[in-house]
C-alpha cells in the first residue's frame, strides 16, 4: 500500500472516530504536558545551579591541601605552583575553552565611598581579587568604564587613548596634569601622580546587593540615626558608582611596607565571576599592587586557576586530568556541582516518572479504545482483506491511526506544558519574593524537548495501538464477513 | 481455471469437530456460470470462501489459474483477492462513511494505480450499473438493489477474472433481484468473467449454465444446465416460482 493512499485511509478513520480518538488522547496530552512542564523544570533549576551557582562547566584548580587537626596545610605541595607555566600547560588539556588565572590583593586594603546612593559615606575593609577581564567580558554590557587595565595599555602599534601619553616602555600613561579639569571625562587627575588616571573598574557579585537588600538592610531598619534609612538599592543606582581605595591601610593593619597607595574606583557591573564578598578588578592592578607591596614573587603566583571546558560532558575528563595527571586539587564547587546536578537529576527523574506512568495508564486507555474500535469494525477491516489487504497493511492502518493520535496528543500537550510554564512563571515572579541567584524563569526550554515529547506520545500511542493492531491483522475475513 | 481436490474442511476441535466440505472435486474453466446451491449448513459458503482465499486452512488442493492456493504467503493471497477476484456479498458490506464512488474504488487503496485513476475507474463502472447520478451517495442514501449495484461495481473495479457471489439476491426483493442476475448474466456474456454464485434458491441458480449442488458438505449433483431469462420465469405475477 502506497503512503498516500495508506493516509488517506488512515484519515478517513480518524475523521469517522474523531470522538473516540480525543477521549483516548486526554490522557496523553496531560501526560505529555506533565513530562514537558517537568522536563523544562528540570532543565531550568539545573541551568541556574550549574550555570549560575556551580558553574560546572568552569574548574577552579587550586594547589592540593591536607588537613592536620585543625590546620589546613599545602606546604608538602609546595612545588605545585600556580604559575603562568601551569596556565599554558591547562590550556593545552584537551576540551579546555579556556584558562583565566585568578589573585587575590594580598595586603591590607580599605574602601570609602557610598554617598551618593546611602546618604553617607563608609568605610570599610575590602576584599578583593584580579581576573582577567576577558572572563566577564560577555556579561558586562556597554559599561560607562571599560573593564580592563587601563595602566596596562600598550602604544606600541596603536595611538594611546585621550588623557594618555606613550611612555618609554611602549606603555601609555596618564597625561601630566595639575587639575581634574585637565583630564578627559571619567578621569581624574591624581594629585600625588600628577597624571590622568582612570578609576580602577570593578565589579562585583549580585549576590552582595542580594546580602544587602535582604539581610543588611533589613537590619538596620532598626538602627538609630541614619543608617535606619538607608534605601534598598538596585544594580542601575550602583552602577558607575565612584570610591576612593586605600591599598596597604585598612581597619585590621597596614602593609609590611607601611605606606598606602590612594586610587579611585568605580564600579562597572555585576557578575557571578566576581569574588563572593568583596569586589574583583583586573588582573594586571592586582599583579602590579602585589608585586609592590609583597615583592615581585608575590605577582608570580595565583591563588587559583579558572578552567573552562568546551562542554558539560568535558567537564569529568577535563577533571581527572587536573587531578590525576597534573596533581592539583579543584575546589569544592566541582564537588558540590556534581551533586548538585545529581541531585536534580534524580528529582527531575522522579517526576519524569510520574509523567510516563500517566502516559502509561494513557497507552492502556488508548488499548482498550483501539480493542473496541477494532472489534465494531471487525467486518470493515475484513472486508478490506477480501479485496487485497495484506496483514500488514491492516497493522499500518491501525498504527497510522495511533500515530495522528500521538502526534495530536503530543502537540496538544506540549502546548499545554509551555503555557503551564508560563503560568508557573507570572506567579513565581509576582508572588515569591527576591532571594540569591534567583532566576528570571523556573524553566529552559531545548529545540529537542518540544520534538521529543511529540515522539514520546506517539510511541506510547503505538504501544497501546500494537495489540489492537495485531488483533486487527488476524481476523478471519471469512467468519467476519458471516457475522461470525 | 479453478481445479479442487480432494478438498475436505472441518471447523473446531475434538469433540465439537465438524466436517463441512468432504473430499469435494471439481473444476471451473474461465468464463463459466457456476451455480453452487445447497441447504443452509451445507458447506457451500465455506467452498466459496476457499476458492476466494479467504479461507485457507483446509485440507486438499485448490488451484486457481495453476496456483496452488495453499501454498501462497498472505501478500501473494492478498494480491490474488485484489486483482483476480471480486467479491459480491449478500449484505452488500459497504462501508457507510463512504461515498457509493469511494466504496467502489476501495481496492484501489491496496492495489496499482494512484487516486485518480481509481476515480475514473470508480466512476465508469458506478455509471455502467446505472448509478451514474448517484456517485457522492453514502450507502445509507441508497436502495438494497443500488447497493448490491456497487458492491457489483466494486467487485469489477479491478477487473477481475473471477466474481465470487454468496447469495447476492439474498436481501433485495425479487424484482431488484431480477435486475441483479440481469447485471451478472451480462458480465457474464459480454465479457467473459468466471461467476461462481452460491444461493439456496434453486430458481436463482437455474440462471447459471451449470449447477453444483452440496448436501453436507459433499457433491451430489454436478449438472450443466440451460439459463433460464429471469425476466419471464423468476419475475411471477404470484410468486409462482417454476421448479
Amino acid at each position: 500500500m502506497r503512503p498516500q493512499r495508506w493516509f488517506q485511509l488512515v484519515r478517513q478513520s480518524v475523521r469517522r472516530n474523531r470522538r473516540d480518538f480525543i477521549f483516548s488522547s486526554i490522557g496523553i496530552v496531560i501526560g505529555v504536558a506533565t513530562l514537558f512542564f517537568f522536563t523544562a523544570l528540570g532543565s531550568g533549576i539545573k541551568e541556574t545551579v550549574l550555570e549560575r551557582i556551580f558553574v560546572v562547566r568552569q574548574l577552579e584548580v587550586q594547589k592540593p591541601s591536607y588537613e592536620m587537626g585543625l590546620v589546613q596545610s599545602d606546604s608538602l605541595f609546595g612545588s605545585k605552583r600556580l604559575d603562568d607555566a601551569l596556565v599554558e600547560r591547562l590550556r593545552k588539556v584537551d576540551n579546555v575553552a579556556g584558562v583565566y588565572p585568578k589573585m587575590k590583593l594580598m595586603f591590607p586594603t580599605s574602601v570609602r565611598g557610598g554617598d551618593s546612593v546611602l546618604g553617607k559615606d563608609l568605610t570599610a575593609e575590602l576584599i578583593a581579587d584580579g581576573i582577567p577581564p576577558q572572563l566577564v567580558a560577555e556579561e558586562l554590557i556597554d559599561p560607562r568604564i571599560e573593564f580592563k587595565d587601563w595602566e596596562a595599555m600598550s602604544c606600541a602599534d596603536t595611538q594611546c587613548p585621550e588623557g594618555y601619553v606613550c611612555g618609554d616602555e611602549k606603555i601609555c600613561r596618564g597625561a601630566a596634569c595639575t587639575t581634574d579639569d585637565e583630564c578627559p571625562d571619567q578621569m581624574y587627575c591624581h594629585g600625588k601622580e600628577n597624571a590622568c588616571v582612570m578609576p580602577i573598574p570593578f565589579v562585583i557579585s549580585p549576590q552582595l546587593l542580594e546580602i544587602y537588600n535582604g539581610s543588611i538592610h533589613t537590619a538596620l531598619a532598626g538602627a538609630s540615626g541614619s543608617m535606619s534609612r538607608m534605601p534598598k538599592l538596585t544594580r542601575q543606582a550602583l552602577i558607575g558608582l565612584g570610591a576612593d581605595v586605600q591599598f596597604g591601610v585598612s581597619y585590621l593593619g597596614r602593609s609590611a611596607k607601611g605606606e598606602a597607595i590612594s586610587r579611585r574606583g568605580v564600579l562597572v557591573g555585576f557578575s557571578d565571576k566576581a569574588i563572593q564578598l568583596g569586589a574583583t578588578m583586573p588582573i594586571g592592578y592586582v599583579q602590579r599592587l602585589n608585586a609592590h607591596f609583597r615583592g615581585a614573587e608575590a605577582a608570580q603566583e595565583y591563588h587559583s586557576i579558572l578552567v573552562d571546558t568546551v562542554s558539560n560532558d568535558a567537564v569529568p575528563q577535563v577533571a581527572k586530568t587536573i587531578t590525576e595527571t597534573l596533581g592539583f586539587a579543584l575546589s569544592d564547587k566541582y564537588d558540590n556541582a556534581q551533586r548538585a546536578g545529581l541531585l536534580i537529576l534524580l528529582i527531575t527523574l522522579v517526576f519524569n516518572l510520574i509523567s510516563l506512568i500517566i502516559l502509561t495508564v494513557a497507552a492502556v486507555n488508548i488499548m482498550h479504545t483501539f480493542l473496541m474500535m477494532i472489534l465494531e469494525r471487525r467486518r470493515e477491516l475484513a472486508l478490506m482483506r477480501a479485496l487485497g489487504a495484506t496483514r500488514g497493511a491492516i497493522r499500518a492502518i491501525v498504527l497510522g491511526e495511533a500515530t495522528i493520535l500521538g502526534a495530536f496528543g503530543g502537540i496538544a500537550g506540549t502546548a499545554l506544558g509551555w503555557v503551564s510554564t508560563k503560568v508557573v512563571d507570572i506567579a513565581f515572579n509576582q508572588h515569591v519574593g527576591d532571594f540569591p541567584f534567583k532566576p528570571d524563569t523556573l524553566f529552559s526550554f531545548a529545540p529537542w524537548m518540544f520534538g521529543a515529547c511529540v515522539l514520546v506520545a506517539i510511541v506510547f500511542c503505538w504501544i497501546g495501538a500494537l495489540l489492537p493492531a495485531i488483533r486487527a491483522s488476524r481476523i478471519d475475513p471469512a467468519a467476519a464477513l458471516a457475522g461470525r | 481455471m479453478i481445479a479442487i481436490d480432494g478438498l475436505t474442511k472441518h471447523y473446531g476441535s475434538g469433540e465439537a469437530r465438524t466436517r463441512v466440505l468432504d473430499d469435494v472435486t471439481l473444476t471451473i474453466d474461465a468464463g463459466e456460470f457456476v451455480s453452487i446451491i445447497g441447504t443452509s449448513g451445507s458447506g457451500k459458503t465455506t467452498l466459496l470462501n476457499i476458492i476466494g482465499g479467504l479461507d485457507s486452512k483446509f485440507e486438499g488442493k485448490v488451484s486457481l489459474n495453476g496456483r496452488e492456493v495453499a501454498g501462497l504467503s498472505d501478500a501473494q493471497l492478498a494480491h490474488l483477492r485484489n486483482e483476480t477476484i471480486g467479491f459480491v456479498f449478500q449484505q452488500f458490506n459497504l462501508l457507510d462513511h463512504l461515498s457509493a464512488l469511494e466504496n467502489v474504488a476501495l481496492p484501489s487503496f491496496f492495489g496499482p494505480g494512484d487516486a485518480a485513476q481509481a476515480k475514473r475507474r470508480a466512476t465508469e463502472l458506478l455509471e455502467r450499473v446505472g448509478l451514474g447520478d448517484r456517485l457522492d451517495a453514502p450507502p445509507t442514501q441508497l436502495s438494497g438493489g443500488q447497493k448490491q449495484r456497487v458492491a457489483i461495481a466494486r467487485a469489477l473495479f479491478a477487473q477481475p477474472a473471477v466474481i465470487l457471489c454468496d447469495e447476492p439476491t439474498g436481501s433485495l426483493d425479487r424484482k431488484t433481484g431480477v435486475t441483479i442476475l440481469d447485471l451478472f448474466a451480462d458480465l457474464n456474456r459480454d465479457e467473459g468473467i468466471t461467476l461462481i454464485m452460491v444461493t439456496h434458491e434453486e430458481h436463482i441458480a437455474r440462471m447459471s449454465r451449470r449447477i453444483i449442488r452440496l448436501e453436507d458438505g459433499v457433491v451430489v449433483t454436478d449438472i450443466e444446465n440451460t439459463p433460464i431469462d429471469p425476466t419471464e420465469h423468476i419475475i411471477a405475477p404470484h410468486d409462482g416460482v417454476p421448479a
